[in-house]
């Protein structure tokens, strides 16, 4: 039997208290490559946390729980059912019996324990083993209020997914959108934020009046949308987190609300002036506006590289609807779209590798990507009506909205990059414009 | 040796899910043109709730802001009103204003309810519509200084 001894403590950025083990053999990493399209889901199995305290093994339930509904909905994990387990929470605080989690097809597990302190607060403690190796890979501790147990969980599965395929995870994130509800004559328009699994929903506005297009700053807790309020559109600031809330223009005939630069200073907004629609780039801080683009037609819908040197665009002025990009200055404007039909709502991956866009042809509404110069162009989905693609903050994954035939119902969906796993993101009420968050703070 | 615990920021409560819609009519794409000037404002249900606007009990307010907040609380009372909502409770906002009278940025001064409670975030939400809605508000400008920046408490009744 291996003696495992605590090697250190050491705090990590993200604020968690590492808790390392050492480990004397030298195996080949338990690892899942997720760029190469089907992917077998690597067999893992959560244990609910274990919990003295009845209400302490309640909350170890309900974190396993997300945190494999997380890993399952990704697409490249499979938990295994927790009635196959044969070792127990409690018995797993030592150590792992191996052997008892190789017979189930295991490959990775993940064990915790939740303590509530004196202080009220709640002490989370995990770890993940690789179950051919006999080793641990992960262990850490946080503590956190009672409420946040989601996010908590949420940051687990970041861990997990992080460590087993090398990619930044996804789960702590909020995606918002615009609810829909009533017949198209008299249609209702909230907008809504909610946890990337769809729990934690709530709405942002009352339904007075029209919204449309929320879009979330890269790096802090504000939206822009548009509203119709008094019937004109006006695009808005709204503070998710203190629900502080601003106009920031009136801006006659703009039908997306602006995008914000990878620094969350500035936004670029499209407006229309004497027949023609041009790309302009506003400070959020002197709230001055300037142009970049100044071509025939319309150009609009941008969005910045996440380095924030460069936008992508959708213009017409070459004749037909296509994905420009040019240099944040506003120079040096390449066409990067080739195929045929319209193309629209580029949207640049937060990795800087892909553009993701909608594009219509044949009757067939598609969502693809493409490298920013145009090449590896490719169709990760299509529908009757799929639109709005935005990305997860680990460009891996993307969400968008479909509508369906004959005045079905529009809702959201998740895919991943190679498009597999398309999955619907439940909602309240109907569902469209979705705008992902970057990974909670 | 002590275990270093840092702690996380608490997230907001979800809030009470209305019940599913049942299938409705397409929406038009995003991709179509602008959309034609909307109809009036739908109120989502059956209207009955007002409200009512003043200065902050306690702060110190001049007379000139007395007054612009009497005015404000006068036209938002008579320009919006919201549904049914029994249990919404007052809310406490900073309202600042241009010189014409429209909304430069409304602040939500109690930030611990807005992020803790559902109920308060709602309230809230609706008063920051409400003051949009009816702004701009009709203010002398000449008493500008003084009606610029407005603590204010706004009540809902019905």
């Amino acid at each position: 039997m291996q003696i495992f001894k605590i090697r250190k403590y050491s705090v990590t950025l993200a604020g968690f208290l590492a808790l390392i083990l050492l480990a004397d053999t030298a195996q080949a990493e338990l690892r899942i490559d997720i760029t190469q399209g089907t992917v077998q889901p690597m067999p893992i199995a959560v244990v609910d946390f274990f919990g003295q305290q009845p209400t302490d093994a309640q909350s170890g339930a309900n974190i396993a729980g997300v945190v494999a509904a997380d890993l399952e909905r990704s697409g490249l994990f499979k938990p295994i059912d927790r009635r196959a387990f044969i070792q127990t929470p409690d018995s797993l605080r030592t150590l792992p019996r191996f052997g008892d989690w190789r017979v189930i097809n295991a490959q990775a597990l993940v064990s915790g324990v939740v303590e509530t302190q004196s202080d009220g607060r709640l002490r989370i403690e995990f770890r993940l083993w690789d179950v051919f190796a006999e080793q641990q890979m992960v262990g850490e501790a946080v503590t956190s209020t009672p409420e946040n147990w989601r996010a908590i969980a949420h940051k687990v599965a970041d861990e997990i997914y992080k460590r087993l395929t090398g990619e930044d995870g996804y789960f702590e994130s909020r995606i918002v959108y615009v609810a829909e509800a009533g017949p198209q004559t008299k249609r209702i328009k909230r907008l809504a934020i909610m946890d990337q699994d769809g729990e934690n929903h709530r709405f942002l506005t009352d339904g007075g009046n029209l919204v449309l297009t929320p879009r979330f700053s890269p790096s802090t807790q504000d939206i822009t949308y548009l509203s119709y309020r008094n019937n004109r559109p006006r695009v808005y600031l709204l503070n998710i987190e203190t629900g502080q809330q601003e106009v920031l223009g009136d801006f006659p005939g703009m039908t997306f609300a602006p995008r914000f630069s990878p620094d969350g200073t500035r936004v670029i907004l499209s407006l229309a002036t004497n027949g023609n629609t041009d790309i302009y780039e506003m400070d959020l801080r002197t709230r001055k506006v300037h142009r970049l683009t100044n071509t025939p037609g319309i150009s609009t819908g941008g969005s910045y590289s996440p380095d924030g040197s460069q936008i992508a665009f959708e213009s017409d002025r070459g004749g037909s609807q296509q994905i420009y990009v040019m240099n944040a200055n506003g120079d040096g404007a390449q066409r990067i779209s080739h195929g045929e039909g319209k193309y629209g709502t580029p949207v640049w991956s937060p990795r800087g590798d892909f553009i993701a866009f909608t594009h219509i042809t044949g009757g067939v509404f598609y969502i693809g990507v493409m490298h920013p110069d145009g090449s590896g162009e490719r169709s990760i989905a299509q529908g009757y009506l799929v639109e709005g693609p935005t990305w997860a903050p680990n460009g891996r994954v993307l969400a968008y909205f479909k509508e369906d035939a004959n005045g079905g119902r529009t809702r959201l969906y998740t895919i991943d990059l190679t498009g597999y796993n398309e999955r619907e993101v439940v909602t309240p009420l109907d569902a469209s414009d979705p705008a992902w968050s970057p990974l909670t703070q | 040796m002590s275990l270093l615990s840092l702690t996380l920021g608490a997230c907001g409560h979800a809030s009470t899910v209305p019940s599913p819609a049942t299938k409705s009519a397409t929406t038009a794409p995003s991709a179509a043109p602008p959309p034609a000037a909307p109809a009036k404002p739908v109120p989502l249900k059956k209207v009955s709730t007002r409200l009512n606007i003043a200065p902050i009990e306690g702060a110190p307010v001049a007379s000139d802001a007395r007054s612009a907040v009497a005015a404000i609380s006068k036209r938002v009372a008579e320009c919006w009103q919201g549904p049914e909502s029994p249990d919404a409770p007052p809310v406490s906002l900073q309202l600042s204003l241009n010189q014409d009278g429209s909304v430069r940025i409304i602040t939500v001064l109690d930030k611990k309810s807005f992020s803790g409670n559902a109920g308060y975030r709602a309230a809230a939400t609706a008063a920051t519509s409400a003051l949009f809605e009816c702004s701009p508000f009709a203010l002398p400008a000449a008493g500008y200084a003084s009606w610029k920046t407005l603590p204010l408490r706004i009540t809902p009744h019905h």
